[in-house]
């Protein structure tokens, strides 16, 4: 097989740099093992929510306060604000629009009724939360605890009430999943059902949180649309996996990327490269019988850290970075991968490769190491995209540092 | 490599494979691929009874977009494959129906001589409520039409090109054989057009069908006959080409991930084995492709087959098709036109197929291309009867091309 361009990963970081360089005119192939973390995360853009702990009110000021190496240094702001705003176009056109920017963080309320600190919200989720707040959830789904969220929504000084509003009959007579819900929901006649019951529930309340399973296939229309029905501001709690905002956001993804002539391939990894010198010639992947060698100009890849699987954690404390074999910093033992706190900082979650200013990998010396591969979002060291909550950021500004060093290439 | 059902243990209950099930979109009776595959697998260890915790797991279609989702490489509908098994040994083995549905070389044999009567008769209405109330296969799913002509009959009239350059071995199956000797006849026009000599090596049905149907000991016998047949082609000359999608990926990778078949000869013979369009733009990446190809002035839409995401090979129709002046392709929306093999045919499975398919009718509906281009001929049946248009191989559009350059 043949491309221009492979991109390897359907992250967020594949996903933006795959769609941005056929925008740019190259023709890309993109290889993923299987579905990366728009079905994990809340659908939103976090740029930095917190450096060392503390949260962090203003994410483009606080860059400069990063520490050296960190991708958004090797960037710069620039690329930061391009990547935000190719992000804001690219989403507005596909009928999601989102709400922020990057001189502000904003809270965005999860099932847990915390507010996480981001950047850019999915616009269903971006309603204030202010006057009296009814947290409705539909009778029957299991994921969302109205009590829950509002208990801690009144925590933070939110004057919110637990509420329930009965689901309309449905051809579901199990235990559903959000997915299942949203799916239901995506139809205007059943949201007709839904809003009477809805609008009881929350009666008496300026705003409705509900949880975020208003439509799955039809962008943000049908929480517009159950809105109007319901005569009351909505806003969507982030949930948990699989998340019904970012499916909403593959789905954009992946039409904008057909519409391009695109090619993907998932479920089978890439394994490895052929090299010539100091360039990358094909990129070998997995086949149903055999492994396979794509011929490339260039390779991007965006295969994450640890977690995303584009970084193996080796018993002996070493790190391998899993398709080009790129050196990764490792540690002396196992016991260097963890720090003391479940959720607080974890070295073997900021492992990465080591890039140069044009996202090159480096050698130990760190001298560049191959001249036509690229490294963006969560595979890069320098960062750990949870903690920080950096993860879409990053994602976007390196995509975009990759579309502007890749698009004045022009396609052989 | 780790045994299909070891892939459990990978499982981090993320429900992304929930989320690209065609089936369990469409009805409840199958609640979704987590539930029965990994998760369901806990159960079924043999601890206990190793009896399957959920009979709903015969629900799935094995369409294998679950596996392809997954990020952690988790065998999702291999998993519910080899449990589906289990239950058809717990059940005695599998019903009268799966068995003959099951074996379309079989099928072949006893119609080919009345050819002609056994089509009227199975085009008849009264009969066709007859074999759904007697035999559990629904009147209104698609048949294929027996030949009176075998494949291998027109390949014994037909007579090797000059000045071949290489030689490919074709796997023809049991559909280009039995039923479709038109798209086998393309299969060689076409290699020849690029220099091939074709050999027909002797050979059986790859077992698919009661592979999917859940009998693995008959699936197992007829695998490792095949083996034994394609073996020497393994060798020389090296390449065996498949047009038929889901058997070409069986003899790639089935064979191994559910049957257990991970000896020398089957190994020889799965990493031989090429679907013919993943083989043709080999050639093509080479620039040994022959690309004069006559303009063919039409719209028409691609489906890719469930089966063919499987080979991991990309969408090599796509590339070929591209290169036909004049041929204006659109590509399926759609994961899986719902029939599965033999799944849209069974009674109780019929209507979950149709509705299954829903999205790429719609998108057929709306675009209204001049015909339909897919790889796998049950799906190629069942859109074809769900439409009303042709439906082809992507090889007799390209024979097409080349037969009016």
């Amino acid at each position: 097989m043949r491309a221009d361009v492979v991109v390897v990963g359907a992250g967020p970081a594949g996903l933006a740099s795959a769609t941005r360089l056929a925008e740019a005119g190259r023709q890309v192939l993109l290889l993923a093992r299987g579905n990366g973390f728009t079905h994990w995360g809340a659908g939103s853009v976090d740029v930095l929510g917190r450096i060392g702990g503390e949260p962090v009110e203003r994410p483009l000021e606080a860059v400069d306060r990063l520490p050296e190496g960190h991708p958004y240094h090797l960037v710069g702001q620039a690329a930061v604000r391009d990547g935000l705003d190719w992000f804001s176009r690219f989403t507005a056109a596909a009928g999601l629009a989102h709400h922020g920017d990057l001189e502000h963080n904003r809270g965005q309320v999860t099932a847990f009724g915390t507010l996480r600190p981001t950047c850019l919200v999915p616009e269903p989720a971006a309603g204030e939360l202010g006057g009296r707040v009814a947290v409705v959830n539909f009778a029957g789904f299991r994921d969302f605890s109205p009590a829950l969220c509002a208990q801690r929504l009144r925590q933070a000084g939110i004057d919110a009430t637990p509420a329930s509003a009965p689901l309309p009959a449905w051809d579901h007579d199990r235990y559903f999943t959000g997915v299942e819900l949203a799916r239901a929901i995506d139809d205007a006649g059943f949201r007709r059902r839904l809003a009477p019951g809805l609008a009881r529930a929350a009666a008496g309340a300026d705003v409705a949180v509900v949880p975020a399973v208003l439509g799955v296939g039809r962008g943000h229309e049908p929480w517009a649309d159950l809105q109007s029905l319901v005569g009351m501001p909505l806003v969507e709690a982030a949930t948990t996996p699989p998340s019904i905002p970012g499916l909403r956001l593959f789905a954009a993804y992946r039409a904008r990327l057909e519409q391009l002539g695109v090619r993907w391939q998932f479920g089978f990894p890439a394994v490895g490269v052929e090299r010539d010198g100091d360039r990358v010639t094909a990129v070998r992947s997995e086949g149903a019988s055999r492994v396979q060698a794509t011929r490339c100009q260039e390779l991007v890849l965006a295969t994450g850290g640890v977690a995303g699987n584009g970084i193996e954690a080796n018993r002996d404390g070493t790190l391998t970075e899993r398709v080009a074999g790129l050196p990764v910093d490792g540690f002396g033992d196992r016991l260097g991968f963890l720090g003391t706190r479940f959720l607080g900082d974890q070295p073997l979650a900021a492992a990465g490769v080591r890039v140069d200013g044009e996202l090159r990998p480096l050698d130990a010396s760190g001298a560049p190491l191959l001249a036509n591969v690229r490294c963006v979002g969560g595979l890069l060291a320098g960062h750990d995209p949870t903690v920080e909550g950096s993860r879409e950021g990053v994602a976007l500004a390196t995509a975009a540092r990759v579309a502007d060093l890749l698009a004045a290439t022009p396609a052989r | 490599m780790l045994h299909v059902e070891q892939t459990a243990d990978h499982c981090i209950k993320c429900n992304v494979c929930n989320t690209v099930c065609p089936v369990s979109a469409v009805t409840d009776l199958f609640p979704g691929p987590k539930y029965e595959g990994p998760q369901g697998q806990r159960f079924r260890a043999g601890i206990d009874t190793g009896d399957s915790p959920d009979k709903s797991l015969d629900y799935c279609s094995a369409c294998g977009l679950c596996t392809q989702a997954c990020p952690e490489g988790v065998m999702v509908a291999e998993i519910n494959q080899v449990a589906r098994s289990r239950l058809v040994t717990d059940r005695g083995g599998l019903k009268l129906r799966d068995q003959i549905i099951s074996r379309p070389s079989l099928m072949g044999l006893m119609a080919r001589p009345v050819a002609p009567v056994a089509n009227a008769v199975m085009a008849a209405k009264p009969v066709r409520v007859l074999v759904e109330k007697a035999m559990g296969v629904h009147r209104g799913a698609a048949m294929p039409k027996f030949s009176a002509m075998t494949l291998r009959s027109w390949a014994r009239s037909h007579r090797d090109p000059a000045g071949t350059t290489r030689t490919v071995a074709y796997f023809h199956g049991c559909a280009a054989q039995e039923f479709e000797p038109e798209v086998g006849a393309a299969v060689v026009r076409v290699l020849e057009r690029n220099g091939a000599r074709v050999t027909f090596p002797k050979q059986g049905c790859c077992g698919l069908p009661l592979v999917s149907n859940g009998d693995f000991d008959a699936g197992r016998s007829y695998a490792t006959r095949l083996v034994r047949q394609l073996r020497g082609s393994a060798d020389d000359p090296g390449v065996i080409v498949a047009n038929s999608t889901s058997c070409g990926m069986t003899l790639k990778a089935k064979y191994r991930e559910l049957l257990g078949l991970d000896d020398a000869d089957t190994r020889a013979v799965s990493q031989a084995v090429y679907d013919i369009c993943e083989y043709l733009v080999g050639l093509d990446d080479d620039g040994s492709l022959n690309r004069s190809f006559a303009p063919i002035r039409a719209r028409a839409l691609y489906h890719p087959p469930c089966q063919l995401m499987a080979h991991g090979v990309g969408l090599p129709a796509l590339d070929l098709l591209a290169l036909v002046p004049g041929l204006e392709i659109e590509r399926s929306r759609a994961g899986c036109c719902g029939t599965a093999g033999t799944y849209g045919v069974k009674v109780e499975k019929y209507q979950i197929a149709m509705d299954v398919g829903q999205t790429l009718f719609d998108q057929v509906a709306a675009s209204r291309p001049d015909f339909i281009v897919c790889d796998s001929e049950t799906c190629r049946w069942h859109i074809a009867k769900s439409t009303g248009l042709p439906v082809y191989h992507p090889v007799q559009v390209l024979d097409r091309a080349y037969a009016t350059a």
